[in-house]
């Protein structure tokens, strides 16, 4: 679904600066070059199987499935994988490809600090050096994350400039690559920036979907009626999409983050709210003023909380493809709730909003249907704020 | 007539950046007047954009402080149609692609002719992507400037055969060759993107300087008293005495 520099329909691209351009090409010669090497492919998969715990489950909800009295609902658990969450399956695989590209340090963006975890993880067990851009708001409400990457041995660095936010680290990521090409490899954390990201990200993520497909025709002996996943920049979306892209019949349906409300200002749903734009690389839809800047987004959702959305979900939008819904604050602490109370799963607060859209159309569908909902983290790291959302002061 | 282009033909050229409304128009005004009186030959006008991901952060800060007054790009075009009834060097727009993309391409350049802006720098534009804009461009008359860094000579050369107006090249080990490079495959003057004038030979290969954060940080620390401390940049007007 790719061609000429990385372009899905009109979106997509490489809108980065000059200084940048040697960088991108080189890792797009070298990913061309080892995605098919058998050798790297099966490191890979080592690392994945016994490091990172894959394949990860596909579990039938038998609870959730009889409260909703619809479709029959499975969770794929990204949340079960080493780091908790589905970033850990594109970090691994950046990580090994630059290491293969002979660069020393790995260096990340992170706005919860999921990615930056993972990447600080990654780091760890390759020996390599690990640089984090944080945005300092979050390097406060996520000091629990900043600590574990400063105990992988990273170091994390937090980011005073614009909204202090994971578009400023993305910035500053992207800044200090620039400075230092040679030695370092920008290990970006979603289906974003400019091309080859795009596509690097969502082939490492892909194994998701390729593992459900598997395992549900194992189970059920067909393919899902519907495969839901949250949407930031994407990653763990595509990576549950890709797999059924070209099979029609499976609807694709991606969960945005609506903040307070897609009417509101304080919203980080793209496709809802967003324009065409062109920013960190790429042209996609973005959240923006009249006048082109990139606007200030929120959700209670850290992981969601970013003004674009990855080229590939901008086009299957497009094409209509993918479904893309808004999910409210109120909507996804309804569902963290819910699947913890239900199923004894505690899922991030950025899968608990593809699990609320499963929760309004599940029961309205029926009972021969089946939908794969992707958990795609632990909710561990949300307790806290999830308390103080509902008025109990728990800290960290 | 290739406005920017002239200004090459007798001298290296001193080319200036300055934020658009930094603190506010009048300062850029002002700021605008004393470059030049102290011999600047082109103005780059930078069109704030909160997300500067190819420039530093004091250029960001400058960009902010901009847009804290919510300054738009019809308030700049109408301050740069005003600004033309004195000022006749070339003057240059800076900025990211979204700003241009979001006006409209077309409507954008359109606009830019009649105040008669000469160039356009697009710092998340590179080779790749310079389809989109550089034909507009060249419709509306206008010369889409290009960056040159370290690259393989295919790259480099691809880039010089399709450049307008002037190239410039950041100041690391490599300008000097790329400088040689340019003038070996074109005609196009090839320009130094640099702070440290002290540093540049006075007549070495390259046809000008392109000085980015020396007027921003007197903006960063004077404000709108910025204008009154040219003379104070004792570095600049030494290259500007000397360059003949």
């Amino acid at each position: 679904m790719t061609n000429v520099n990385g372009r899905f329909g009109i979106h997509g691209g490489q809108y980065v600066p000059e200084t940048l351009m040697n960088a991108l090409i080189e890792l797009e010669k070298a990913y061309d070059h080892f995605k098919n090497d058998p050798a790297f492919i099966q490191e890979l998969n080592e690392l994945l199987n016994e490091y990172a715990g894959r394949p990860s489950r596909l579990y039938f909800a038998k609870k959730m499935t009889q409260d909703l009295n619809g479709a029959k609902v499975y969770l794929k658990r990204e949340d079960l994988n080493h780091t908790g969450a589905h970033k850990i399956n594109n970090v691994l695989g950046q990580a090994l490809l630059a290491k293969k590209m002979g660069k020393s340090c790995l260096i990340a963006e992170t706005g919860a600090g999921q990615h930056g975890v993972a990447t600080a993880t990654a780091a760890a067990l390759m020996g390599m050096k690990c640089i984090v851009f944080m945005g300092e708001e979050d390097t406060k409400r996520q000091a629990l994350n900043v600590y574990r990457m400063k105990l992988l041995g990273a170091q994390v660095v937090p980011v005073t400039s614009g909204t202090a936010t994971l578009k400023d680290a993305v910035s500053a990521a992207m800044r200090e690559w620039s400075a230092h090409l040679e030695t370092a490899h920008y290990c970006l954390g979603s289906v974003m920036g400019p091309h080859p990201f795009p596509t690097i990200v969502r082939d490492f993520q892909a194994v998701i979907s390729k593992e459900i497909k598997k395992q549900l025709l194992e189970k059920e002996g067909r393919l899902p009626d519907a495969v839901i996943a949250c949407v930031g920049g994407g990653s763990n979306a595509i990576g549950s999409f890709y797999h059924f892209i070209n099979d029609k019949n499976v609807r694709l349906i991606g969960c945005e983050a609506a903040g307070r409300g897609i009417d509101t200002f304080e919203t980080a749903a793209t496709l809802s709210c967003g324009k065409l734009g062109i920013f960190h690389g790429m042209k996609s839809y973005f959240c923006q003023d009249q006048y082109g800047q990139i606007a200030p987004v929120y959700s209670i959702s850290a992981g969601l909380d970013y003004p674009g959305v990855g080229p590939e979900h901008a086009y299957l939008h497009d094409i209509h493809r993918g479904e893309y819904v808004a999910i409210t604050d109120d909507e996804a602490v309804n569902a963290f709730e819910y699947l913890a109370k239900t199923e004894g799963i505690i899922p991030a607060i950025e899968s608990a909003h593809a699990v609320a859209y499963a929760l309004k159309i599940v029961p309205k569908m029926s009972k021969d249907k089946i939908v794969v909902v992707t958990i795609s983290g632990r909710g561990d790291k949300d307790c806290a704020a999830i308390a103080r959302y509902k008025g109990e002061m728990i800290y960290e | 007539m290739n406005k920017l282009g002239e200004v090459f033909n007798d001298k290296k050229a001193m080319i200036v950046f300055i934020t658009c409304g930094d603190p506010d128009l009048e300062t850029t005004r002002k700021m605008i007047e004393a470059v030049i009186s102290h011999g600047a030959d082109i103005i780059i006008l930078g069109i704030p954009f909160a997300d500067p991901t190819a420039e530093g952060y004091m250029i960001q800060q400058s960009y902010l402080r901009a847009l804290k007054n919510k300054l738009s790009v019809d308030q700049i075009i109408e301050f740069v149609r005003k600004l033309r009834v004195e000022i006749k060097i070339p003057l240059i727009f800076k900025t990211y692609a979204n700003i241009v993309f979001n006006y409209g391409i077309e409507s954008f350049l359109a606009a830019c002719k009649e105040i008669d802006i000469n160039g356009l720098i697009l710092s998340d534009i590179p080779y790749e992507e310079k389809e989109e804009f550089q034909p507009l461009c060249r419709k509306y008359g206008i010369d889409l400037i290009s960056m040159i860094v370290n690259a393989p000579a295919s790259r480099i050369q691809a880039i010089i055969k399709d450049a307008d107006g002037f190239v410039y090249t950041p100041s690391t080990i490599d300008a000097e060759k790329i400088a040689a490079m340019v003038h070996q495959n074109s005609t196009l003057p090839c320009v130094l993107q640099s702070d440290s004038i002290r540093d540049i030979p006075q007549t070495g290969s390259f046809d000008g300087i392109m000085i980015d954060t020396l007027i921003i940080e007197l903006l960063e620390k004077y404000g709108s008293a910025s204008y009154k401390q040219i003379s104070n940049l004792q570095d600049m007007l030494q290259y500007l005495k000397k360059r003949r």
